[in-house]
């Protein structure tokens, strides 16, 4: 005769005390997650370029940088630039300055109507290069450290591949899709069966934050039943809710895409494949060849990453024309490399002294005083 | 004997709430790769624009009735300001290289000129020595020369 399941009284009472206490703190997490906005990107910054939406900022620092090199951090199209630098504590921005960095951040803002028709060459030649160059000077230097998160570090790359190491000394590319054809579900849709892409752009010019705020989650369905899960279990734990509730409130935040942008991105990204297949991007008119890109560079992929899947990213190596390319795939998600101290993040630290200290090793050498430009 | 199993509900509804996340997961990942749902999707988006399309003329002759500009028209005076912006940094970066230009000039200008004859080892040290300093506070006087635009 089978065993008859018996009640574990004791443990029905613990379960029944966590979830009424569970309920009774939902509105002080709801209180915590109104007062995360003023939280989030505070390490002290000065804004040193300005043109339409784009902005670079230059960091603070309280000594001076033990790396002479200056870090350019491009952040993507889609999301805002400041969960690179989240939470206090939690930082990449402020993890790289305390390791020595001098940190400057690109953000490209919300896109204005005037900037729908702007191609990614534009931003490449125009945008990020007027960046490097306001980043060259405010540092007094001739090189920079260049490095891009997701889209950031595509846009990195082919800067890169264009400047043939006049100005960039070092790239850095953290999560950055190189294979179109991949297996994530990102690339599925983007199939041209799947996405009219001219359709899309013609119709909305840029393309709006809504969305991607209505497609995103599709790519993990379950993500906010997980996040809803996580905070049943560690409701209690302070540093882990703020963690939660800043990066779930940093994924709420979308911005539109600029137009044509998302045009080239789609159809010479994703649909033509053309990093993986001509080994280059074609930007307007001019290629950006991979096998120009003869600096160091440091290529980053996170094996739990959804959106740029690792066999998508980690294929840059054969692609490049350097030397001295160092390709890895990190135990973590999308943004693991650059935010988090929870279960899966934890190692999070451990990346950034990985990304210090190959920039370290690769320091050049510096021209003379910075310019002070606030 | 056999022993009897303790059962703990809020545990086993986590554990069966983890097993149906799981396999929710599992499956709609299948479903949305399945060519069928992907048109079905893409068959809605398409309608939605083409509607997004078909009220767009009526849009634009009630703003014209009212005097007021249409989308394209916003769109040209967001250029044309964009453009403007763009050309005032061009124009402050010329004067910015156009300065480095005329400082680095001048520090030229007052830099001591090198010693031409060799002289003995241990003078020869000192002369190198004096013309680093004077190197360096050049360097620090002068605001640094920037490369040109590609």
């Amino acid at each position: 005769m089978d065993a008859m399941p018996v009640l574990d009284l004791d443990g029905a009472a613990a379960g029944a005390a966590d979830l009424t206490h569970f309920l009774s703190s939902l509105p002080d997490i709801q209180e915590r997650y109104k007062a995360m906005e003023p939280r989030v990107g505070q390490t002290p910054r000065d804004m040193i370029y300005r043109e339409h939406s784009v902005t670079v900022h230059r960091y603070r620092r309280d000594t001076p940088a033990t790396v002479k090199t200056p870090f350019l951090l491009v952040y993507s199209l889609v999301n805002r630039a400041y969960v690179m630098d989240l939470l206090e504590g939690e930082s990449f921005v402020e993890a790289l300055l305390q390791r020595g960095l001098d940190v400057y951040l690109m953000e490209w803002g919300e896109p204005n109507r005037g900037q729908s028709h702007l191609t990614l060459g534009y931003y490449v030649k125009h945008y990020l290069h007027r960046a490097v160059r306001r980043v060259l000077r405010h540092a007094g230097t001739d090189k920079l450290t260049l490095a891009g998160y997701c889209l950031g570090g595509t846009l990195a790359l082919l800067y890169s591949a264009l400047d043939r190491g006049e100005r960039v000394a070092n790239l850095i590319t953290m999560v950055t899709p190189i294979d179109g054809e991949h297996e994530g579900v990102l690339s599925w849709w983007s199939r041209p069966e799947n996405l009219d892409v001219d359709q899309l752009v013609d119709s909305f010019g840029n393309i709006p934050a809504e969305f991607f705020a209505s497609s995103f989650p599709w790519l993990v369905p379950t993500a906010n039943m997980k996040k809803l899960r996580a905070l049943y279990d560690r409701h209690e734990d302070p540093e882990f809710l703020d963690s939660l509730l800043a990066l779930h409130m940093w994924g709420q935040d979308n911005t539109s895409f600029p137009g044509e942008v998302y045009r080239e991105v789609m159809k010479q990204g994703y649909q033509e494949n053309t990093l993986m297949k001509n080994g280059g991007w074609c930007l307007d008119g001019e290629w950006a060849r991979l096998e120009d890109v003869r600096m160091p560079v440091l290529n980053l992929a996170a094996s739990y990453d959804h959106l740029s899947v690792p066999e998508s990213v980690a294929c840059l190596s054969p692609l490049v024309g350097s030397d001295d390319c160092t390709e890895k795939s990190l135990p973590t998600g999308h943004l693991g490399i650059a935010f988090g101290k929870d279960a899966r993040n934890q190692h999070t630290p451990d990346y950034w002294d990985e990304i210090a200290s190959w920039v370290k090793d690769r320091d050049v050498a510096v021209r003379g005083d910075r310019h002070e430009c606030h | 004997m056999m022993l009897n199993a303790c059962l703990n509900p809020f545990e086993t509804q986590k554990k069966l709430f983890d097993a149906w996340e799981k396999n929710l997961a599992t499956s709609m990942d299948r479903m949305m790769r399945k060519p069928e749902y992907m048109s079905l999707v893409s068959q809605q988006l398409g309608s939605t624009l083409k509607l997004r399309g078909m009220l767009r003329e009526p849009v634009d002759a009630t703003l014209k009735s009212l005097g007021l500009p249409n989308q394209d028209e916003l769109q040209n005076l967001y250029k044309t300001v964009n453009d403007l912006e763009s050309r005032m940094l061009d124009l402050e970066e010329r004067l910015e290289d156009s300065e480095d230009a005329r400082s680095a000039m001048a520090a030229r200008m007052e830099a001591p000129p090198a010693p031409s004859a060799a002289p003995a080892k241990k003078a020869r040290t000192k002369s190198a020595a004096r013309a680093t300093r004077s190197a360096s506070t050049t360097t620090r006087k002068s605001p640094r020369s920037r490369k040109g635009g590609k």
